[in-house]
């Protein structure tokens, strides 16, 4: 479609709202509604966890219409796509999300999602907000596609020069990291420490990177390699299964050394696939967003007003708290989108705009998430990130360590 | 069998796959309706054609390999990969039109493909066809541990749109008359292709190669021709897709891609082009509809409720694939085949 | 030098549980001509009847692993005779593709009935490894391999010496000649599975012992391919050998090369001794050799 056509087609929808507006009645005028899209997996590999995730974002969207956005005349509508994670899904369902919706911003899930858009969004100028963690294949200026985390290195980096400060003592943390070919994020996670470690041998010595399969048949004679190397930290960000087989690994070798986790397969759905909990002692998980343990936090807090206000029925856990953090930080760029330009009018470019405009402070996403200043240069921001810790003490998941500063991390 | 009245006077004839009028007015009508579905139906619709395009092209390819030469092909996801970064590197590195790059991805595929053909001169029945699991995983790792500049190891590759005279395939609709374009130069080549003397000496192999063999058949080189055919279709839709996502990775090329489209022939029909066609509009659909109304459910259901029904999706689409393999192996163009020519010599059952 | 030789009994363990899941692909062949793709699946389906007896019924092991064997050998003997008794006399070439279906449905139907979470397997190998001076055996596989052993020649006696089992070749060798000479290609097929079936359970219980469950495990089905073909489809007691030979292959591909690359090789490795190993010898190492007449 030309862009003359293309003009003269909006002038004729402008002139059909300005109709349908007239013949409405006068509220209607005063409230401008917005649409969120929101992509989602109940029949892929994340079936299992979709339902809370869904949860603790629609949860947000609601709180945020009925305070924040009554206050500003807005009203957010959302609606759920089915993904079934696949790029070829998300690439059929594109079009018809735009033309049926014409959001203003994409709730994303995954890696399906943002194959299948990365190269449509910047044409369509519509953003999208991700849950999860960035990845160095996704690290590119310009972006419309954006993480509140750093990269799974950035978070695995972070976390290691914690450890070795707790440690104490001039020499290097010696870790190894068990990685995966099953997925190139997988490999992505383990290059960027690789790249880390090559470029600070006085921080981080990488005693040993081992590729296995995502259901590893017996890693015993791998685990003797890493407590014969003396490692002190083992850095798995893959999946369950791979920290479980580890785990019977290091104790066939009468090992403990302990393990970093990620959120996707952390401390709970570890300690579930071990049988307990307990077994977990002393292994840590790692990343840029509030940790879901007993302590009362200001997310915990504010996660209890959604479950008792908002009609939020997901259980406190890490999985929660990733869909709460994301529909935060999601309404937050566009409460500043409107702030900067008003209720009417609003655009997808004008919310981007917005997250480069102004930082999203920590005390907006509730503790949730820590400050984030977004810059064109990446699709995360690059300055001022931070890590919380979470461990196993007692049986019972606790927070080792809040707002742990992560390093300036090469691109790789 | 034709409707009465029409009888081939000639080879010629005998070979036509347009054979009456009607036909041909079925044909034309149909080839409208789609050239025209840009102006009828919404993006969404076109976005599904798209998918369904690209994957008929994969498919059809597969159903000469698979369904005429009878060689199981487990490796057609990989040789599409082969197809997709080919045409993406040559597309982002060189900058080469889509005109070139989409037969040279076919080229390529075909190439890979014909090595796993090769391997049939020693070889044979299942074996043969179980080396072709072999690509899928070597396809994988060579792509993840080559260097990071050949083949973008774990980054992939993001791919320009394709252009020609200024005009950039950016749009669904323009990326429509693209596929539909490709398609339909490949499909009518495949129905060339399988009524020619490779075709039938396809069937040949398919129905016994040892006596295949006697009739002077080279049985070896028909079998890596029915590689090397069905992973260039493999690579053109490979590239197809390389240009409409704009984005390639390797976790796009499984095992399990490869799985759905042998299912795709078989619910369509195996030996048939339609059949192939007829498959991939079925399975795309069921997806499309999973994912349709898929949402829809989850809202009419209790929380935490949602996942069961989801699940059930899955168990819809493997079931409808063992059913048809069950009640009708032969796959769907069978039962259509048989319904009009029982209409035809009406009233006689035979 | 001793933790060489220790990778190298490792990988030879690791090999003699892929020579058990193999056993699955080569009964369901040796029996039926139908080469089974599912059976993966079946490996996870095992494992979640393991699973439900023990974890969700709370039955003891001595218990529970019976049962399962005797549900596992049911749900083989249902998916013979729900999917592929109707299909006798149709081509085996349709069979097959029948089991490419049961592959994407079992998925499906474990996923609906079990859900996709990750599952806690029972421990029903101990966790403590056998110390040899220096070296660490893991129990599980010491064991499985010994079962291995035992099934392999336990199944090779009983498709070369008893009557039933000569039958049952002979329905491999040819459906339409077998049911010509009054074999029941039907009851042939029918143990088939329900071996398989059995087998694949037994396999999970040593692949995922104390381990996790989800089913990502139906890899180990595509693990095992290439030890099947090596040893080539009808042989049980070259699977013995065959997976002897990939294991440690890849045992020392894992611990020695893939450091020096920094990739996977290991993985791939089976793959490459199978395509090797079939340009050579074309039917594996102990695969028939038919020769064909028309």
């Amino acid at each position: 479609m030309t862009y003359q056509s293309n003009r003269g087609l909006r002038g004729l929808l402008a002139a059909a709202a300005l109709a349908a507006a007239a013949t409405m009645p006068l509220k209607a005028q005063a409230e401008e509604t917005y649409n969120l899209a929101l992509l989602s997996d109940f029949s892929g590999p994340y079936a299992d966890i979709m339902p809370i995730l869904a949860g603790g974002r629609e949860a947000v969207f609601t709180w945020w219409n009925e305070t924040r956005g009554k206050e500003l005349g807005v009203t957010l509508n959302y609606k759920n796509y089915e993904t079934r994670y696949d790029a070829a899904q998300v690439a059929s369902l594109w079009p018809g999300i735009k033309s049926e919706l014409d959001p203003i911003a994409v709730v994303g899930l995954g890696g399906p999602d943002v194959a299948a858009l990365s190269e449509r969004l910047p044409e369509d100028k519509i953003p999208m907000f991700m849950a999860t963690a960035a990845y160095g294949f996704a690290w590119q200026p310009d972006a419309w596609i954006f993480n509140p985390r750093p990269t799974y290195s950035h978070e695995s980096v972070g976390f290691l020069n914690w450890m070795r400060e707790q440690r104490g003592g001039d020499e290097p943390l010696k870790v190894a990291i068990l990685a995966s070919e099953a997925s190139p994020a997988y490999v992505d996670m383990a290059k960027g420490l690789e790249l880390y470690a090559e470029e600070h041998p006085e921080e981080i010595d990488l005693v040993e990177v081992i590729y296995t399969e995502v259901q590893p048949t017996d890693l015993t004679g791998q685990m003797r390699r890493v407590v014969r190397a003396g490692a002190e930290a083992l850095v798995i960000q893959t999946n369950t299964s791979i920290v479980v087989a580890a785990k019977r690994g290091l104790q066939a070798n009468g090992a403990n050394i302990p393990i970093m986790m990620s959120s996707h397969n952390g401390l709970p759905a570890s300690g579930g696939a071990l049988g307990g909990l307990e077994q977990m002692e002393g292994d840590f998980e790692a990343y840029g967003m509030a940790i879901a343990a007993d302590e009362d936090t200001p997310a915990r807090q504010f996660y209890e007003t959604l479950v008792a206000d908002y009609g939020l029925e997901a259980p406190w856990n890490v999985v929660t708290a990733m869909g709460v953090s994301q529909g935060l930080y999601t309404v937050i760029v566009i409460d500043h989108a409107i702030e900067a330009n008003g209720a009417e009018g609003l655009t997808g470019e004008k919310v981007r705009e917005a997250l480069f405009a102004r930082t999203i402070t920590t005390e907006e996403t509730h503790g949730f998430l820590p400050s984030l200043t977004f810059t064109p240069e990446a699709p995360f921001p690059l300055e001022g990130l931070k890590v919380n810790v979470g461990t196993v003490k007692d049986g019972k998941i606790t927070i080792e360590a809040t707002g742990v500063d992560v390093p300036h991390v090469e691109k790789w | 069998m034709d409707p009465s009245g029409v009888f081939p006077t000639s080879y010629r004839s005998d070979r036509r796959i347009v054979r009456t009028r009607w036909q041909a007015l079925a044909l034309v009508l149909f080839m409208g309706l789609l050239l025209a579905a840009p102006y009828l139906v919404s993006g969404r619709i076109i976005a599904i054609l798209n998918m369904m395009m690209i994957s008929a092209v994969i498919a059809v390819g597969l159903q000469i390999c698979t369904g005429y030469a009878g060689q199981i092909n487990l490796g057609q996801a990989a040789f599409m990969g082969v197809g997709a970064y080919t045409a993406s590197i040559l597309a982002s590195k060189t900058g080469l039109t889509f005109l070139l790059t989409i037969p040279l991805a076919g080229l390529s595929a075909a190439l890979f493909g014909f090595l796993f053909g090769l391997t049939a001169a020693r070889i044979k029945g299942f074996y043969l066809a179980l080396t072709t699991i072999a690509a899928q995983f070597l396809f994988h790792f060579a792509v993840l541990n080559l260097p990071s500049t050949w083949l973008g190891g774990s980054n992939g590759i993001t791919v320009p749109p394709a252009e020609l005279f200024g005009l950039r395939f950016v749009s669904e609709s323009s990326q429509f008359y693209l596929n539909f374009a490709v398609t339909t130069i490949m499909v009518a080549g495949a129905f060339g292709i399988v009524r020619s003397r490779f075709g039938r000496a396809f069937v040949a192999v398919r129905d016994d190669d040892v006596a295949a063999g006697i009739m002077g058949i080279n049985v070896a080189a028909t079998k890596a021709n029915a590689f090397l055919i069905g992973a260039f279709y493999a690579g053109v839709g490979g590239a197809l897709w390389a240009y409409l996502i704009r984005f390639v990775g390797v976790d796009q090329f499984t095992l399990f891609h490869s799985i759905f489209f042998v299912a795709m022939i078989i619910v369509g029909g195996m030996g048939s082009i339609v059949g192939a066609l007829i498959g991939v509009f079925i399975i795309r659909i069921i997806q499309e509809i999973i994912a349709t109304v898929g949402p829809n459910i989850a809202d009419s259901v209790s929380f935490l409720g949602g996942d069961i029904v989801f699940a059930g999706m899955n168990v819809v689409l493997g079931g409808v694939i063992a059913l048809f393999m069950i009640l009708e192996p032969k796959g769907l163009m069978h039962r259509w085949n048989i319904l009009k020519s029982s209409y035809r010599i009406w009233p006689f059952p035979h | 030098m001793v933790y060489f030789i220790n990778d190298i009994i490792t990988g030879a363990l690791i090999g003699l549980l892929y020579s058990l899941v193999a056993m699955g692909f080569v009964v369901i062949y040796r029996a039926s001509k139908v080469f089974n793709f599912a059976q993966g699946e079946l490996v996870i389906i095992g494992g979640f009847i393991v699973w439900f007896t023990t974890m969700q019924a709370g039955l003891s092991l001595w218990l529970s692993i019976p049962l399962s064997l005797v549900l596992a050998g049911l749900v083989g003997y249902a998916i013979e005779r729900i999917f592929l008794t109707k299909l006798i006399g149709e081509s085996v070439f349709s069979m097959v593709m029948v089991t490419v279906g049961l592959l994407i449905l079992l998925r499906g139907l474990v996923l609906l009935v079990f859900g996709p979470a990750v599952r806690p397997f029972p421990i029903i190998f101990p966790l403590k490894p056998l110390f040899l001076g220096d070296m660490l055996i893991p129990m599980n596989l010491l064991i499985g391999g010994i079962i291995t052993i035992v099934a392999a020649v336990g199944l090779s006696w009983f498709f070369n010496r008893t009557r039933s089992g000569l039958r049952m070749t002979a329905v491999a060798e040819d459906h339409v000649v077998a049911s010509s000479m009054g074999i029941s290609v039907k009851g042939s097929i029918a143990v088939a599975w329900v071996l398989g079936a059995i087998l694949s359970t037994i396999g999970a219980m040593i692949f995922l012992s104390g381990k996790s469950l989800t089913f990502l495990a139906s890899d180990i089905g595509f693990a095992a391919l290439p030890v099947a073909l090596f040893a080539g489809l009808e042989s049980i007691g070259g699977l013995i050998l065959a997976g002897v030979i990939i294991g440690i292959v890849q045992s020392l591909t894992t611990n020695y090369l893939d450091p020096l690359i920094g990739g996977s090789l290991g993985s791939v490795v089976p793959y490459i001794i199978m395509l090797a190993i079939l340009l050579i010898r074309p039917t594996g190492l102990f695969g028939w050799r038919t020769i064909e007449r028309v």
